[in-house]
């Protein structure tokens, strides 16, 4: 037995990563500490830790930004960032801080989630989330798993999962950051943020604030003559605050907690062709919560989280300015307790098991929902993985319960393989995808249809990856992915044959398949150093069977789906000074369902460009920064109706003291 | 030889004789645009993609976009009317608030007529002036000059109005109430632009047409009633047709559609050309009405479900609109009677036709 237990102790640092130095582990070995403690060294914590959501990945292409990428836009959101890193299509209805929503993989946004520490943020009215409401400050590390499985993931993972974390660095002693930022428009960010703890209990703030006017000047084609005209009733007040602790205790357990509140009032502007400046108004507020146990034993682990979202949306709007009445007036407000425990049970060193629950209360006040919905939701998940030396993979399954729907079982399962040529590897997946139709489509009065079926369907890709590393620690990475799903049943609000309003139906299957390649380069010359990127991404996202009277004709694109995307970008530092640029191009987008070419917005590329200098004396940091967005002033809409900003000017320093 | 002459001679005074006819028939030259029918397409809400289709009776095609074809931009924004205004057409663009003169020989835009918060529909008087009503709540009247483009009086009526129609030297304004709730028919002396009645119909009076009495027929949507939290619908009142005699100026019929119950709120009212049948969308479909009943039909004449319809005064066809949704184009079906004979695309969300009558 000792054998077996000596021979998995010396395979597991190959196994889990390769790059942990089995010295070590034989320098322990021979100091005669026991084989479980042995085990539960040889897995690092934060592999024990891992949400299922990141565990189960390595099949999937992950795109995360790189750290001088995620600093020059560390007072943007999460929206903002996103657009710097990943193919996604970034939907956005105005300036910085102006709704946007992630559309990942030819799908639309409703079918990508984000998650913050493991739980969904996707609103339960809409089925979407607004990244325009995530400050990049707000969470240390944010990355996209590009069509996550549904079986890990659950409802909604047809496009991806945008994971949000908020993690704690236990060398630190003592940090606090103060970050400003005026930029043009009189957009104004604040933050403050304080890091305090040691090797067993840390604590992390952040304290932010977003205002601007916003009123940028943009050409209005909709109008004869197209003047130059100044947006109006497009201001922005954010302001949030968001705490983490994280606790050591005693018995290899974990105690992790935070607390997020935020809200922010964003005026709507009017659409352009409009002669009259809007009087809408939004406010959403926000107090989210979670907590998190985790206790590990030398080849299992148990972990319990738990979170609350408390979110309330305010929506008025005025005829005119003058009125002392809304003609809109509306008021959303949703809860959710979420809970999900999980045991991790390592069989042996290189195959572990998940067996996970997870059950969630869900209600929301709509007045047109006619009153407060209660819904409970549970699903039962299982997993295994393996870990070979140059080969992963894992399989899953999820049984997911509701009263009124029923969720087939969801399977998924991937590998990823190294190649014998150094550095190349390939990997491979499939997963069962669902959406659960969103409170809006199914209990809105009137037209909401309790009898909607899910969205159902499958994403499954390919992928080859070349990191070629030099003996002068520069890397050339070379990332080709394919892949290829089915969305069945796509919901579609439509105008009802038998009443007078809209309802919403299942009425289109739809095919997507694309390809995403990427070639990056990081590395050093002397003083110098460098990342460099590009990447290409084409997707058909096709419309190939409608149903139900529907005249949404065939094989057309889906709507707002560019079928190129494309980005260049190129950092380079030397000493305390760095400086580089990004662009980002969008091909065609058709706006209506039948491809129309007369209402198609054209393809743009904006280019954004950054230089920064740092400055250290003694404990203190200071970083003193430049952003140009939109340097060549290129004219666009993402949004049909909605002006993009043209140049915008950002200028930031903070300072930042650590203490060791 | 003679009969080559003689026949040739028959021939040339045939092709004089119906040259001639066709002529005198004809009447004015028709230029450009100013024949067929013109479809006003609503587009999507906040898209800029409202616009006009024509139906050009010779070819018996629809040519969709006719203004953004002509002009280079759209429409604009939740295109709500098209007037036929003597040589021009009047868009009303509701949130672009703006109205489009156009000229129907080119299609060009000759003016852009704005500072209306809330326009709804336009009617012409003549001499180049016309009345535009506007307001979600509050309602106006806007007596406009579209050639010099500026707004020359207002006339405060019921709220929200919708539809206006001209009878004689009234002019009659449905005030459905806009986002709010109004049940009365404001009627205009357009020789003094006094508001001199207000009549009360029903709830949420729409569309109106004028029947070969010259009496104004009003479709009352009917009403959808919440709780006082305005959590829960409690009940829907009746929809109805009204009759106003322009003599007396008093609702002098009511004729209850549909049912309670149904939650079908009709929309739409057409006049055959000869003034004697009433057509409205209820539930169910299409449904054709002698002005003489007292009753609603037991069944529709078209089982379908339009945006509106109305009987082309020149070939006696019904042409009837289909909305498939606000991202898709809509559907122009022509019938012979009830029978369906063609049907064209058109552009977003079909909502209204404008027979030139030639």
């Amino acid at each position: 037995m000792k054998t077996i237990l000596t021979f998995l102790y010396l395979l597991l640092p190959s196994v889990l990563s390769g790059s942990y130095d089995s010295s070590l582990y034989k320098d322990k070995l021979q100091s005669g500490t026991d084989i479980d403690s042995i085990l539960l060294f040889a897995i690092p914590e934060v592999v024990i830790e891992q949400s299922r959501h990141s565990f189960f990945n390595e099949d999937k292409k992950i795109s995360a930004p790189d750290s001088l990428i995620k600093a020059v836009f560390s007072n943007a959101d999460a929206g903002q960032l996103l657009s710097m890193f990943t193919p996604a299509y970034i939907n956005s209805n105005g300036g910085p801080g102006s709704s946007s929503s992630v559309f990942l993989r030819g799908t639309n946004s409703n079918q990508t989630t984000v998650n913050w520490n493991g739980f969904p943020l996707n609103s339960i009215t809409l089925g979407t989330m607004d990244l325009s409401l995530i400050p990049v400050a707000a969470v240390q590390e944010i990355s996209v798993v590009h069509g996550a499985a549904g079986s890990i993931a659950g409802s909604g993972n047809f496009g991806g999962s945008v994971l949000l974390r908020n993690s704690a660095n236990w060398q630190n002693r003592l940090q606090v950051s103060v970050k400003s930022e005026m930029g043009t428009y009189d957009n104004r960010h604040h933050s403050l943020s304080g890091k305090i703890g040691n090797n067993n209990l840390q604590y992390q703030f952040t304290v932010f604030s977003h205002r601007a006017e916003n009123n940028f000047r943009y050409t209005d084609i909709f109008k004869s003559g197209n003047p130059v005209e100044r947006i109006q009733n497009n201001s922005l007040d954010n302001m949030g605050l968001i705490q983490n602790l994280f606790l050591r205790l005693p018995g290899n357990s974990m105690l992790e907690t935070g607390i997020w509140y935020q809200s922010r009032k964003k005026e709507i502007p009017a659409v352009m062709g409009s002669h009259l400046p809007a009087n809408a108004m939004q406010r959403d507020s926000s107090l989210r919560v979670y907590a998190k146990w985790t206790k590990r034993w030398s080849r299992s682990s148990f972990s319990l989280n738990t979170a609350m979202f408390n979110e309330q949306m305010l929506y008025r709007d005025k005829n005119l300015a003058s009125d002392n009445f809304y003609s809109v007036d509306s008021k959303i407000r949703s809860n959710r307790l979420l809970s999900d425990m999980n045991y991790r049970l390592w069989i042996t060193g290189y195959l572990s098991a998940d067996a996970g629950l997870e059950v969630s209360s869900l209600s929301a006040e709509v007045n047109a929902y006619g009153g407060q919905i209660n819904e409970i939701r549970s699903a039962a998940i299982t997993a295994v993985k393996l870990n070979l030396p140059g080969i992963t993979g894992n399989a899953s399954l999820r049984k997911e319960f509701m009263t009124d729907i029923d969720i087939p079982l969801q399977f998924s399962a991937g590998v990823k393989k190294d190649l014998p040529l150094k550095g190349l590897s390939v990997k491979s997946s499939y997963s069962d995808q669902f959406r659960v139709p969103s409170f809006n489509d199914r209990y809105w009065q009137p037209g909401g249809n309790r009898h909607l079926l899910p969205e159902s369907g499958y994403s499954a890709d390919i992928g080859i990856m070349h990191q070629i590393r030099t003996y002068t620690e520069n890397q050339l990475t070379i990332e080709v992915n394919a892949y290829n799903s089915r969305i069945n049943n796509m919901i579609q609000w439509v105008p009802s044959e038998s009443a007078s309003w809209w309802n919403p139906e299942n009425r289109k299957e739809v095919r997507v398949r694309g390809l995403e390649s990427s070639v990056a380069s990081d590395g050093s010359l002397g003083r110098w150093s460098y990342n460099l990127g590009m990447s290409y991404n084409f997707v058909n996202s096709l419309i190939t069977e409608t149903y139900g009277g529907s005249s949404s004709p065939e094989d057309k694109q889906l709507m707002y789906v560019p079928r190129h995307t494309g980005s260049v970008r190129a950092g380079f530092s030397y000493m305390d000074g760095f400086f580089g640029f990004t662009g980002n191009y969008t091909g065609n987008r058709y706006t209506t369902n039948d491809n129309n070419p007369l209402y198609m917005m054209p393809s743009f590329m904006v280019f954004n460009t950054y230089a920064g200098y740092r400055i250290k004396i003694g404990d203190l940091s200071g970083l003193l920064q430049l952003r140009v967005m939109n340097l060549f002033n290129t004219r666009y809409q993402v949004i049909r109706s909605y002006p993009m900003p043209g140049r915008t000017l950002h200028l930031s320093f903070s300072v930042d003291y650590n203490y060791r | 030889m003679k009969n080559r002459i003689l026949i040739s001679t028959l021939l040339l005074s045939a092709i004089i004789f119906f040259i001639s006819c066709e002529k005198d028939e004809s009447g004015p030259e028709i230029k450009g645009y100013a024949k067929g029918a013109f479809i006003r397409c609503e587009g999507n809400f906040n898209a800029n993609n409202g616009s006009i289709s024509w139906y050009n009776p010779d070819s018996a095609r629809v040519v969709n976009n006719l203004f953004q074809m002509v002009n280079g931009r759209p429409a604009g924004d939740v295109v709500q009317s098209f007037s036929m205004a003597g040589d021009y057409g009047v868009i009303v663009a509701n949130n672009s608030q703006k109205i489009e003169v156009v000229d129907l020989e080119t299609f060009e835009s000759v003016s852009t007529i704005t500072g209306f918060s809330y326009p709804r529909y336009f009617a012409y008087m003549g001499n180049g002036t016309g009345y535009l009503s506007n307001g979600s709540f509050d309602g106006q009247i806007y007596k406009t000059d579209i050639i010099k483009g500026v707004v020359t009086d207002t006339i405060e009526v019921g709220m929200g109005p919708e539809q206006i129609l001209t009878s004689g030297r009234y002019l009659f304004v449905a005030n459905s109430g806009g986002w709010a709730s109004d049940s009365t028919v404001s009627v205009i002396d357009t020789e003094t632009d006094q508001l001199i009645h207000t009549i009360e119909v029903g709830d949420i009076p729409v569309a109106l047409a004028a029947d070969r009495n010259n009496n104004i027929w009003v479709l009352c949507r009917g009403k959808v009633v919440y709780d006082d939290a305005w959590t829960e619908i409690i009940h829907e009142t009746d929809s109805r047709l009204v009759r106003i005699n322009t003599q007396s100026m008093v609702a002098d019929r009511h004729v209850v559609i549909g049912q309670i119950g149904d939650w079908f709120n009709p929309s739409w009212l057409s006049v055959n050309p000869d003034g004697d049948m009433l057509y409205f969308g209820e539930a169910g479909g299409l449904f054709r009405m002698s002005i003489e009943d007292m009753h609603q039909p037991e069944s529709p004449y078209i089982g379908k479900m339009f945006s509106y319809a109305e009987t082309d005064p020149v070939s006696g066809m019904i042409f009837a609109l289909e909305i498939t949704g606000y991202d898709s184009p809509g559907l122009l079906h022509i019938y012979d009677g009830d029978n369906m004979v063609s049907t064209h695309e058109t552009g977003i969300a079909p909502g209204g036709i404008t027979f030139t009558g030639h």
